[in-house]
């Protein structure tokens, strides 16, 4: 498949302080892209990068097959993570205004803002200036702002934070459509669930470096699985089958306890039971835990911190 | 070039369409009502005393003029000791309705108009302001301060020595001028004359409102003011003042009896001013009065016209940042893009305002509908069509605005609110605010030494040059200044796009100078 942007080994340093270490990334045409990483990992300094708004220090960037994004500036759609607008424009101007921007026709850019605003529920606002707009509003109005031009690239930072749960499923969907239509999506979040739910892969980074890139499945892979079991037998036999990891108890209820058991994603379900049965375990209640991209960015990112403390 | 003429014409229509723009349009006519105000201000305050020479070839007038202007000065003294008095005279000589004029001295009790002659020259002749206030000083409040009266400001004097008649009737020009240029200084005349009167022989007074009372009369049959130059204004209206009441009063007693007084009431002098510099000795006009103050005035437009501008620049700029718009304009459009464009659309908004101003200068003048206020507009603009004011105002406008505007387009990239635009820009309102006072004080003598190294100097020379328009200097010289501000325009802008580039993502407290200089070496 067809890489739209690919970054190598990009290095940025603000006086003492390092923003991205060493970064590499490639995103395929038509993938949605998490960039995921705690507060101040170098997410937006990498996009700003990737964007040609900043210079890296060493390293390279290709973008839709060039190396400067402002040279194909009108096939991007940018979202920045810190959001504002013209408080006395309309937001039908500012949406034309920022088409124009980005190499449309004034009547063209005029006739695809109130599509936009249309489609998205906003048409009795088009012509309101957008500091009459509530702040959800104004926070749609700039995410079709990024979207008037047709982008075959969309680099949204943060674009979740700020919206309320019901605007953050209409960016969800938003999201989804221009998946459908074949558009390549590189958000930055720090909020997992909107990855999980969205990527098709995700890159982790801390501290400005690469911690983790791949698909959301490979990601959880990083992590155990969790076997729940209540029961009131004894469970020791079963520490002893060749995936299980680590057993404690959780809790207790009279004779009951519940258990749970850590084990390698080999772990085979059925023979976990099936050693039950032999063993004659009962099996009160049994539940089989995935681990969340949540938990798996706190494990690796206290990991990398960890590498990082003791490096430092 | 597409992104920046959409930048500049977003800029543009945004800033005409504010609120600020439209206050600014009410205001730039009144502010240059008060430019022009100001030259004629600093005039009035500043003119030390004058002293006019009198060649009296008519016989009769020398003495009674030098008389009439001290008695002048007389009334303005005891004008304003009478305010004074009135403010602080103690409490026992005051009645309900003021001043106990029963109790107080006639000459301290009664406004200027109500003063006779003989009461001037008694105070004149018993030693002036000292002696009023020492006969003032009994009845004042023992807290009352020193008072201050107007000085002196124009003393009447015979012409030492001077030519004979014939010689002066045939060429005043030639014969007076030894007295006149460089201050008579040159031919060993009487050094510091403002001025000489030259009273013909056959002179007579002429009804109010005709052309010779105008000023624009023959000038063999008139009193001819003769100087260097234009005549301060406060000087001239004196002169003509006193004169008028001497012609009239003539003419009232040689009417006495008639039924011509009516008539004699209102005759006035026959005055017409004249330059001995120019060829001819041409009559100073109205129109000479506002050649000699228009340059400046337009200087201190120049400098206000900017101050707008700039500061609707920097405020623009500060709002793109602070609502982080700025970050989607420069994923679409390089920095210099940006900076360029918004740079070009605010000049139009400059140049817009401009025009405007003028307009509504003029119009405002028309709608008035007073002739007098008509014919200065009248000649304001036959003084602009005549002459290269008008693109030497819009060479030195478009100099001045991109030798600030790069400046506060960097300093609004690192505002984050009002407060920062305030703080940021002091020091360079500061510094324009300077100007005006700066050109005043020097473009009194605009070919002098310090009017042309201020024309050199990078920022001042806009201003300088263009308040020594009408003084014709060397085209050498408004080339050298031109080219100096054009060096300085490039290095400007070159800075200024280095450190608007970083500037506009710069988070935190404003830069520090170290770390400016890095911007400049393009580092972030």
């Amino acid at each position: 498949m067809e890489t739209v942007v690919r970054i190598a080994d990009i290095h940025k340093r603000f006086g003492d302080q390092v923003a991205v270490d060493g970064l590499s990334l490639a995103v395929a045409r038509g993938e949605v892209f998490g960039f995921l990483g705690p507060n101040g990992a170098g997410k937006t300094t990498s996009i700003r990068i990737l964007l040609d708004i900043m210079s890296p220090d060493r390293g390279s960037v290709d973008v839709l097959g060039v190396r400067s994004a402002l040279s194909v500036a009108h096939r991007i759609g940018y979202l920045p993570e810190e959001r504002g607008l013209y408080r006395n424009m309309t937001a039908e101007g500012v949406i034309t205004y920022l088409a124009r921007l980005k190499g449309l026709g004034a009547r063209e850019a005029r006739r695809r803002a109130r599509a936009l605003l249309e489609r998205y529920g906003l048409a009795a606002a088009a012509r309101r200036r957008i500091r009459q707009l509530s702040k959800g509003m104004a926070q749609k109005v700039q995410v079709l702002s990024t979207l008037a031009h047709d982008p075959d690239l969309l680099i949204l930072d943060e674009p979740f934070s700020g919206l309320d749960p019901v605007n953050q499923q209409v960016l969800e969907q938003v999201l989804r459509d221009l998946k459908a239509a074949g558009k390549t999506v590189i958000f930055s979040t720090h909020v997992m669930q909107h990855a999980e739910r969205l990527c098709d892969r995700i890159l982790l980074i801390a501290r400005g470096r690469n911690i983790f890139e791949g698909s959301v499945d490979d990601a959880k892979a990083r992590l155990d699985i969790r076997l729940r079991l209540r029961t009131e037998g004894d469970v020791a036999p079963l520490s002893g089958l060749p995936a299980i990891k680590r057993v404690f108890r959780r809790s207790r209820d009279g004779d009951i306890c519940e258990w749970e058991f850590r084990a390698e994603r080999s772990l085979s379900v059925e023979r976990f039971i099936a050693a039950c049965v032999e063993h004659r375990i009962p099996i009160r209640h049994f539940t089989m835990l995935e681990p969340s991209l949540h938990d798996v960015f706190v494990r690796l990112v206290r990991a990398n911190d960890a590498v990082g403390g003791e490096g430092s | 070039m597409r992104g920046i003429l959409l930048v500049a014409s977003h800029e543009f229509v945004e800033t005409v369409r504010s609120k600020s723009f439209l206050v600014s349009l009410i205001l730039i006519p009144l502010m240059l009502g008060v430019g022009l105000a100001i030259p004629t201000w600093i005039e009035h305050r500043t003119s030390a005393m004058r002293t006019v020479a009198v060649v009296d070839l008519a016989g009769g007038y020398a003495e009674r003029l030098a008389a009439a202007v001290n008695r002048r000065h007389a009334r303005e003294v005891l004008s304003a000791l009478h305010l004074y008095v009135r403010a602080y005279a103690r409490s026992d000589f005051r009645t309900a309705q003021g001043l106990d004029i029963e109790r107080v001295p006639a000459i301290l009790a009664r406004p200027a108009d109500a003063i006779s002659d003989a009461e001037a020259d008694r105070f004149l002749a018993a030693g002036g302001a000292p002696w009023a206030l020492e006969l003032a000083r009994p009845y004042l409040r023992a807290d009352a301060p020193e008072p201050q009266l107007p000085p002196q400001k124009l003393r009447i004097v015979p012409l030492a020595d001077p030519p004979p008649a014939t010689v002066l009737l045939a060429d005043p020009a030639a014969a007076l001028g030894p007295w006149l240029h460089d201050g008579g200084d040159a031919a060993g005349k009487t050094p510091g004359l403002a001025a000489v009167i030259l009273i013909p022989p056959d002179v007579t007074g002429v009804a109010a409102g005709s052309v010779a009372a105008l000023g624009r009369g023959d000038p063999r049959r008139s009193v001819q003011i003769w100087s260097d130059g234009a005549l301060p204004r406060d000087m001239a209206r004196t002169l003509k003042g006193t004169l008028d009441d001497l012609f009239r009063r003539d003419a009232l007693l040689a009417t006495a009896g008639t039924r011509d007084i009516l008539a004699a009431d209102r005759v006035r002098a026959p005055v017409v001013a004249l330059d001995i510099s120019a060829p001819g000795g041409r009559a100073l006009t109205l129109a000479d009065t506002i050649r000699r103050i228009l340059p400046k005035a337009l200087s201190v437009m120049l400098v206000y016209f900017l101050y707008i501008n700039m500061f609707m620049l920097m405020s623009n700029t500060m709002e793109e940042r602070s609502n982080r718009i700025v970050e989607v304009l420069i994923s679409s459009i390089t920095p210099r893009t940006l900076m360029i464009g918004k740079l070009l659309g605010s000049s139009l908004v400059a140049v817009a305002m401009f025009g405007f101003s003028v307009l509504a200068f003029f119009g405002i003048f028309s709608i008035a509908g007073d002739s007098a206020v008509v014919e200065f507009a009248g000649i304001v603009l036959g003084i602009l069509k005549g002459s290269a004011i008008v693109p030497l105002l819009f060479l030195y406008f478009v100099l001045g605005y991109f030798l600030f505007a790069g400046i506060f387009l960097t300093l609004g990239a690192f505002a984050e609110s009002n407060r920062d635009v305030q703080n940021l820009s002091l020091p360079v309102v500061l510094f324009m605010a300077m100007m005006p006072v700066v050109v005043i004080a020097f473009a009194d003598d605009p070919n002098g030494t310090s009017a042309r190294v201020l024309s050199f100097l990078p920022f001042f020379g806009p201003f300088m040059m263009m308040a020594r328009a009408n003084a014709s200097p060397p085209v050498i010289e408004i080339l050298g200044s031109v080219a100096v501000q054009l060096l300085t325009i490039l290095a400007l802008l070159w800075a200024a796009a280095r450190v608007f580039r970083v500037a506009i993502l710069f988070s935190g407290r404003p830069p520090r100078f170290r770390q400016l200089l890095r911007f400049l070496r393009g580092e972030e």
